[in-house]
């Protein structure tokens, strides 16, 4: 596989604040590659770097196996934070400034926005366009130079219900196009819908990478819930079969072997007298590890 | 280079504060070079009223050679609008954070430094044609000695190029340095007006070597005011060499700097 972006040691210091620290990861072509983390953890950090708009405090990355210059991004699509285009100018006239900066074809333009539905609204000033209509553009923008890798970062951000759909639909029909996808966002649900990749950033540190798929095969999550939650717990984490204990609002979430089933639970507790008053098996999501993951470090 | 001119007209062409400022700047430049002619209705009224006081002298500023001269001065007093024009197309850029989509899209830092030269450099010659332009006319209307052959104070139009570059070159750093476009211009106003002399003299004191070297001084120094009542002998006669040094010098140096600043800092954090 062709590694795309490889980082090495990447370090971003604000002062005494380590925004990022010491990130090693690589993408590799084709992935829809997901940086989950809460606000403050580091990804616009990382993107910015990325990107070249923020310098380094110490290590490097490359792009397509080469020193990153003003020549790789131009192979690169990217909205950062918020959509940033020439209020007073046209979508088609802001468009033609990114064609003239990245070396794309003009007639990219017409087939760019027709991707994204603003076809109609070309001719219409920036700042006239809603919240999804920006978006829409910076996806546009971003897509216009045929680039190999996008880089989007929280897409979805500010939208309502159906402007969400509307973005992550299409991404999804990016990603199918065979493009690379750099994804950040503080949305679970997102990348666990979106991404075949992910890593988890938490205060600038890497809590965790690994695929989608490999998620839920190991694991096997049930949340339990009992009068006496102090008793339930501690016969919970004793019993055979049981690998992690967390507390999930009201319930417990217990990940388990995948031969533990909730009979098994539900008969073990009886022996000590326990009814549970709630008892689900999920399957692992991102969310459990997410959260499991969280909550460890 | 034609990218960046080609890139810079995309972002101006449909700009209406950029061509409103542009308009107002050609309409004072008129209304600056003028303002001879009202000196001359003024002293025709007199005249033809007789009560023409024998020691108000004749105040055609149109006559060649000295027009060279005399516009030039005039134009120097309006040059704020293309500072204006030149600090609101960086600022811009910094606050509505299109500098930093710009470099995110694959523009370089020192080409998008580059575009921002390339206007200040077409504003300069822009502004010195409209200046040529002018003298001509008023000179074929108003002038009473129409003397071609003379190059004398032809240099005028030259000083004014290289003023104005330096001003703008001026501006394009403050612009770089200033993140808010309001205080960037009132910063550029308060500094060309007072502040640089004010400073200097606090420092160096009022008599001192220092300050004739500084950037608004040296602008100054361009194009001197072309009459002197109390000295009429020390009156400007050409630009000199030692100016025109120091202007290019200084936009030089503006140049330079504005590149160490957009070099250094995070373009994220701007």
């Amino acid at each position: 596989m062709d590694t795309v972006l490889q980082t090495k040691g990447l370090t971003k210091k604000y002062g005494k604040l380590l925004a990022v620290s010491n990130l090693e990861f690589s993408v590799q072509k084709g992935q829809v590659f997901g940086i989950l983390g809460p606000n403050g953890s580091g990804k616009t950090t990382t993107l910015g770097m990325l990107l070249q708009v923020i310098s380094p405090t110490s290590g490097s990355f490359e792009w397509f196996g080469e020193i990153p210059s003003a020549k790789s991004r131009k192979n690169i699509g990217a909205i950062l934070e918020t959509p940033n285009f020439y209020p007073y100018l046209s979508a088609t006239d802001n468009l033609k400034i990114v064609a003239k900066i990245k070396g794309a074809d003009k007639s990219r333009i017409n087939i760019v926005l027709k991707e994204v539905g603003l076809y109609e609204r070309k001719s219409d000033k920036f700042q006239s366009y809603s919240l999804g209509m920006k978006q829409r553009l910076a996806i546009a923008s971003s897509l216009l130079s045929d680039p190999e890798v996008l880089i989007l970062d929280e897409p979805t951000n500010g939208l309502d219900p159906e402007g969400i759909i509307e973005i992550r639909n299409l991404i999804l029909k990016i990603a199918e196009s065979g493009k690379t996808i750099l994804l950040a966002s503080h949305l679970l649900s997102e990348v666990q819908k979106v991404c075949t990749h992910f890593m988890i950033l938490k205060k600038g540190n890497k809590l965790h990478q690994g695929s989608l798929s490999e998620l839920g095969q190991d694991e096997t999550i049930i949340q339990i819930a009992a009068k006496d939650m102090v008793l339930l717990e501690n016969t919970i984490t004793s019993l055979a079969g049981v690998k992690t204990v967390t507390h999930t609002g009201k319930f417990l979430s217990i990940s388990v072997e995948p031969e533990v089933t909730t009979e098994f639970i539900s008969e073990a507790l009886a022996t000590k007298g326990i009814t549970a008053s709630h008892l689900l098996k999920t399957e692992s999501s991102i969310e459990e590890k997410f959260i499991n993951l969280m909550q460890q470090s | 280079m034609i990218r960046l001119l080609e890139l810079e007209w995309l972002k101006n062409k449909n700009n209406l504060p950029f061509w409103i400022l542009l308009g107002l700047y050609g309409a004072t430049m008129y209304v600056a070079c003028s303002l001879g002619t009202v000196l001359m209705n003024i002293t025709f009224e007199m005249t033809t009223s007789g009560d023409i006081p024998p020691q108000i002298p004749d105040f055609n500023i149109y006559n060649y050679p000295d027009i060279w001269h005399n516009l030039a001065y005039l134009a120097s007093f309006v040059k704020v609008f293309l500072g204006i024009i030149v600090i609101s197309a960086i600022s811009n850029e910094i606050s509505q954070k299109t500098l930093r989509q710009n470099i995110i899209d694959g523009l370089s830092r020192i080409e998008f430094l580059g575009s921002k030269f390339l206007t200040v450099l077409i504003l300069s010659i822009a502004s010195t044609l409209l200046l040529l332009g002018l003298t001509t006319y008023f000179g074929m209307t108003y002038g009473e000695t129409v003397d071609y052959d003379t190059n004398e104070k032809v240099d005028f139009i030259l000083g004014h190029f290289i003023q104005i570059l330096t001003f703008l070159s001026f501006c394009m750093f403050i612009g770089m340095l200033i993140k808010s476009t309001g205080l960037a211009i009132v910063f550029m106003l308060v500094w060309s007006l007072f502040l640089e002399t004010f400073i200097f003299w606090i420092i160096f004191g009022f008599e001192n070597s220092v300050s004739q070297y500084m950037p608004i001084h040296v602008i100054n120094d361009l194009v001197q005011i072309p009459f002197s009542i109390l000295n009429p002998d020390n009156v400007q006669t050409s630009v000199s060499y030692e100016s025109i040094t120091l202007g290019l010098a200084w936009t030089i140096l503006f140049f330079l700097l504005s590149l160490v600043k957009i070099n250094r800092g995070n373009i994220y954090e701007y």
